[in-house]
């Protein structure tokens, strides 16, 4: 099959409305899907971002899949071709970027969907050890030592949205790589307490100065230094991993990490156990 | 698969072209409805093997489908996949409760994913 150009043009089309997209043209042309959409106007600012992100993600998708199939037909090796796979991983961070602020939208206009389950703390550690040990390669990148603590835990009952748990622990994870110094280090602690799964990220990144401190699981806040070390981040991280933690009844906090005369920050997340 | 019809009821024309496009290249015999009412109109005509479903629809929704089809009795002999960028765990629970043979988010795969699918439901392995 050979290249369309008629096919990639429009997926360039469609790349320009999801980086410019415009919110006159989702309610607009696009807005007449909405007619047919639960909840039921008017809605909170929360409910319309989603909806709008709701639709971005459809010219998006096309996107994708135009480009893949071009992608696949381009010539091997051609210029063309590396292009094409660029324009296709700029699709992926963009949907990413856009299910990244849906879920924040979801999460404050209260429409978070959970789905708890009885759950017991071995089975949590396996998972989020899993999850580091998936990640860490992000960490090895930045020459980050790695240390991972787990005091024997005794199987306890809690419960859990272990989907959403696992974000929370993955949020931590990447923020800590993110704004830790290459040659810094992480360190995972899991533990229980007896009415308490806790698990701890310290690193020795670049800490969060006392002037951004209450307000760093505001949705869309970003604290200054962070902003200048990464500007590519939208600050709804924190906020949907404290939406998550309260959902469970548990609690994320931090606190300045001044180990090894360092600067960095340690979060903490306890999840309450299930009392007999 | 040759000779398998498809229907597809899908309004973003983009995405509704590139599926048919893809699934004709597999060998099925696809048609495409831009709205609800005239997908359900075809399906009356003539049932198809499968439906490929959106839920965002501009006249009704795809759950409405999904119940107007359970009603009429045409669920769940037609299998209906759903196709949508909707994903919470509710909404797939009401498509499946309504009668739907599988969910698939839109953003989460691929033409080639989704004909892999198409093929499995209308093809079950022995």
């Amino acid at each position: 099959m050979g290249i369309s150009s008629e096919v990639l043009g429009a997926a360039i089309i469609v790349l320009g409305a999801g980086v410019c997209f415009s919110i006159g043209w989702f309610t607009g042309k696009r807005g007449r899907k909405i007619a047919s959409t639960p909840p039921t106007p008017p809605w909170s600012a929360g409910e319309h971002l989603a909806m709008i992100l709701h639709h971005i993600r459809t010219p998006l998708t096309g996107m994708m899949w135009a480009v893949k199939e071009v992608w696949e037909s381009a010539p091997e090796g051609s210029e063309e071709k590396a292009k094409l796979l660029r324009i296709y991983d700029e699709n992926i961070r963009i949907l990413s970027a856009v299910e990244e602020l849906l879920s924040s939208s979801r999460a404050s206009a209260g429409r978070v969907n959970y789905d708890f389950e009885v759950t017991d703390t071995n089975k949590i550690e396996q998972l989020i050890l899993r999850g580091l040990s998936e990640m860490s390669s992000s960490a090895h990148e930045k020459n980050i030592s790695l240390h991972i603590e787990t005091k024997p835990l005794d199987t306890k009952l809690l419960k859990t949205d272990l989907e959403k748990i696992m974000t929370v622990a993955q949020t931590l994870f990447e923020n800590a790589v993110m704004y830790t110094n290459p040659g810094g280090n992480i360190t995972v602690l899991l533990k229980e307490d007896g009415s308490y799964f806790i698990f701890e990220i310290a690193d020795s990144g670049i800490g969060i100065p006392e002037k951004d401190r209450l307000r760093i699981f505001t949705e869309f806040f970003r604290a200054e230094n962070a902003q200048k070390k990464v500007p590519s981040s939208y600050g709804v991280g924190l906020f949907l991993a404290k939406t998550f933690v309260d959902a469970h009844g548990g609690t994320i906090t931090f606190a300045p990490n001044h180990e090894n005369g360092g600067n960095g920050t340690v979060f903490t997340v306890k999840l309450p156990l299930l009392q007999k | 698969m040759e000779g398998k019809k498809i229907l597809i009821i899908e309004d973003d024309r983009f995405l509704g072209d590139l599926l048919a496009s893809h699934l004709k290249k597999s060998g099925f015999d696809v048609d495409l409805a831009p709205e609800a009412k005239t997908g359900l109109e075809k399906i009356r005509e003539s049932l198809p093997s499968l439906l490929i479903l959106d839920l965002l629809l501009p006249d009704i929704s795809g759950f409405e489908v999904l119940e107007t089809l359970k009603n009429e009795k045409i669920v769940p002999g037609l299998p209906v996949m759903i196709l949508s960028n909707l994903g919470q765990k509710a909404e797939i629970e009401r498509a499946m409760s309504l009668g739907a043979s599988d969910f698939l988010i839109k953003a989460h795969f691929d033409l080639d994913g989704i004909t892999s699918k198409v093929k499995q439901t209308l093809e079950p392995a022995h």
